[in-house]
């Protein structure tokens, strides 16, 4: 423990604004304009978008969204590359969330998408809405799905009218689970979908949950992961590579990139400087004493 | 390995069963009165001294449960509470606990009032010092920040779940100059507890800190059998990289079939068919 | 016109909470509690339109009188707070948690063998040395970090001391690369919000822009 005194607090404080005010001139000089710094996509993003080449036209995709306005930075990207994807590549999916409040972004996200790429509502997409993450719950989905969502969230009609829905009947049908997330919920889909009936899961969750991401990636449990807004990044590139339509991004991943890998470099900075000044301090008090 | 497990196959349950047999084995053990060693763990002692300096310093304590409902890491977190109450109730001393769910309020003060009357102080328990805060993250984090600052804690003990509130927490004791115990199994909130606490209880370690404290035999004989299903894990892991290095050597690297062969061993029940066909 | 409000208090809000930053202030603390009324209201009707009217109340009222006893058993989980009746909120909990206890050991097998499975690797190989030694790093740090938390006896020994203590340090390389990860999660959820002020605000906010 430390005993802090007033003024030292007042120190701190005076030292953190300045640190704040340096990281958001250079966060927003990065942002306003557009650089192309180098930039690698690496094999997670690839295997995810590989996955969702190979799914079959009789298969659905379900794209899981589990995050809230707390993670629109990195959630919000990731789900309109992962949209747009799903779009151009014709695969028919549904929005889920054991969250109240994802469904409801991702269906806004998806609206403005299809306007764009002239996909219809019920036909190409559908939106189950969202349920309670209670285990029951799942293990009900797994085994029949129009009995455990009865209906869409958005025109509320039987999941069974619906022609997105033809021939959907239960985890076996589902060519890919695509988990946007930032809790741990991917476990439950590893466990019980991809473990029980093989259907291949894939992750694109905040980058806190990443490093506990690898063991899944390790044994083969996940298809690929897109790492927070750098796999967004990515992915958006992997997009922009092998699509000839313009991309459209409420929040461009490639230039949020930019501005945080300059404020990496800006923390790089400080912890080193910090941490020389912390040993130099230690030795003159030593030499002191 | 890409394992398909729709059903327990034969070696799948035979796993299992061995090690909830060595589970059980070892608390039936510890409960007829075979109560297993357990090791010093550092950062535990720390705890009778956070207790000590509290009433050294003659202000209170901070017992914080984090954001978990009434879930394994949060009764393991009542445990933990429990054996400060008791410290704190002999050198009369106060606990502050604020909660942020409902259900572990009524738990709480069952708890804090248990510990006080064992301790034979029931009169020093005060019932407000056990707070509801909100529910909320954040509205949770700025309440207990507001205790820290206003009763100068001198000790804070942070044991639960955790999310990100976790440093903002901690940074609130550190600015008070609080002696500062954390412990809970949410990896991705360790390093901050790392950083900001005098004391740090990671991992598993968070289980067997109730063992050690409680000393209830069930505590210890779980933690003593899970102790052997690591060493019984650590074996087959140990024969079967040996395995694979003796396959790779004799065939030419080719590990193909090897993986098909763990893959059947993995999934075959009576009945179905091997993997692949 | 619609939009141009959205915006607006999106930005009012945004600012509001960063002043926090600067030193806690009411202006701060009432936009906290706005934040908090709206996630919990939004939570409650989505609750009852997602989950409760389509699973419970029109199948209930359609003929399916039975969906009835569901209200009997949640109601069950408040009577905790009546001494008297709380042995019913146990009935249930206690329900609930062999329910999970069963299913929890599929999950172990479905989690965690695969992973086990996924660490049977040679170590010595004519694969290339970049995976032999990926291989070295896994099992070396599986093994290390498990004798790490071995807890029935004392690390005496100068092997297993040795071994627990790599298991250490290795944790703590892992956890330097969640706090760095953390750290990155951070910075861009406050890149999102920069981009709001610089790009939003002026595009949206600003009438004829």
């Amino acid at each position: 423990m430390a005993s802090v005194t007033p003024a030292e607090i007042e120190r701190q404080r005076r030292q953190s604004r300045i640190i704040y005010g340096v990281l958001a001139a250079l966060m927003v000089l990065f942002l306003l304009f557009e650089m192309k710094l180098p930039f690698v996509v690496g094999p997670q993003a690839l295997g995810l978008y590989d996955a969702v080449g190979k799914v079959r036209d009789d298969q659905l995709v379900l794209l899981s969204v589990n995050w809230e306005a707390g993670t629109v930075g990195e959630s919000m990207p990731q789900t309109e590359a992962l949209i747009q994807h799903l779009f151009l590549a014709k695969k028919r999916f549904a929005i889920f969330g054991i969250d109240p409040i994802g469904p409801g972004f991702a269906q806004r996200i998806a609206e403005r998408q299809a306007e764009r790429l002239g996909k219809t509502y019920g036909v190409d997409w559908v939106n189950w809405g969202y349920k309670p993450g209670q285990l029951a719950m799942f293990l009900g989905l797994a085994r029949d799905i129009p009995g455990t969502i009865k209906q869409d969230s958005i025109r509320k009609a039987d999941l069974t009218t619906l022609p997105v829905m033809r021939g959907i009947k239960s985890a076996r049908d589902l060519g890919l689970i695509l988990e946007v997330t930032s809790t741990d919920s991917i476990e439950i889909w590893i466990q019980y979908f991809h473990g029980v009936y093989g259907t291949p899961v894939g992750y694109a969750p905040t980058a806190v949950m990443v490093p506990e991401a690898y063991p899944y990636l390790n044994a083969k449990q996940l298809v690929g992961m897109l790492a927070g807004i750098k796999g967004a990044a990515e992915y958006a590139d992997l997009l922009e590579r092998n699509w000839d339509v313009e991309m459209t991004w409420e929040y461009p991943p490639r230039r949020a990139m930019n501005a945080v890998a300059i404020a990496h470099v800006l923390i790089v900075l400080l912890i080193v400087l910090g941490n020389y000044q912390y040993f130099t301090r230690h030795r003159r008090r030593a030499e002191r004493t | 390995m890409d394992l398909r497990l729709e059903h327990a196959s034969v070696a799948v349950l035979a796993l299992e069963l061995l090690l909830c047999g060595l589970i059980l084995g070892r608390i039936f053990a510890a409960r007829a009165g075979r109560v297993p060693f357990i090791r010093r763990i550092p950062g535990l002692a720390a705890i009778d001294e956070g207790v000590g300096r509290a009433t050294e310093m003659g202000r209170p304590i901070l017992f914080s449960l984090g954001l978990g409902g009434l879930d394994i890491v949060t009764l393991q977190a009542l445990a933990v509470l429990g054996h400060v109450a008791r410290v704190a109730a002999r050198y009369a001393s106060r606990v502050i606990v604020p909660v942020r769910d409902a259900v572990i309020f009524s738990v709480t003060e069952e708890v804090l009032r248990d510990a006080y009357t064992a301790e034979g102080k029931p009169e020093l328990f005060q019932p407000d010092d056990v707070r509801f805060l909100s529910d909320r993250q954040f509205a949770y984090a700025s309440g207990v920040m507001g205790i820290i600052n206003r009763e100068r804690t001198a000790s804070s003990f942070l044991f639960g779940t955790f999310y990100a509130e976790s440093l903002i927490l901690a940074e609130a004791g550190h600015q008070v100059g609080a002696l500062q115990v954390a412990g809970t199994p949410s990896t991705t909130q360790i390093p901050f507890f790392i950083a900001a606490c005098d004391y740090t209880i990671i991992g598993e370690e968070y289980y067997a800190a109730s063992a050690y404290l409680t000393q209830e035999p069930t505590f210890l004989g779980s933690l003593i059998g899970q102790d052997w299903s690591k060493i019984v894990l650590l074996s087959i892991l140990v024969v079967m990289v040996l395995a694979a290095t003796l396959w790779s050597l004799t065939h030419g690297g080719a590990m193909g079939d090897f993986e098909q062969g763990v893959k059947t061993f993995w999934e075959w029940f009576p009945g179905r068919a091997a993997a692949g066909q | 016109m619609k939009d141009l409000v959205i915006v607006w208090l999106a930005a009012i809000a945004t600012l509001a909470i960063y002043s926090i930053l600067y030193k806690e202030n009411p202006i701060y603390r009432f936009f906290e509690h706005v934040f908090i009324g709206l996630a919990t209201g939004y939570s409650i009707a989505r609750l009852w339109s997602d989950v409760l009217l389509p699973s419970w109340w029109q199948p209930m009222l359609g003929g399916q009188w039975y969906w009835i006893f569901a209200l009997v058993v949640g109601g069950m989980f408040y009577t905790i707070y009546l001494p008297r009746y709380a042995w019913m909120s146990r009935l249930v909990m206690t329900v609930l948690m062999g329910m999970a206890a069963g299913i929890a050991f599929k999950g172990f097998a479905t989690l965690y063998i695969p992973q086990l499975a996924a660490t049977f690797r040679p170590i010595f190989s004519p694969a290339p040395p970049y995976l032999l030694v990926n291989n070295l790093l896994i099992i070396i740090t599986v093994v290390a970090v498990m004798t790490y938390f071995f807890f029935s006896f004392e690390h005496k020994s100068r092997a297993v001391r040795g071994t627990a203590s790599l298991g250490r340090w290795l944790l703590m390389i892992a956890f330097g690369a969640i706090f760095g990860s953390t750290v990155m999660a951070r910075v861009a959820l406050l890149t999102y919000r920069l981009w709001f002020l610089v790009h939003d605000v002026p595009s949206r906010g600003i009438p004829h822009l």
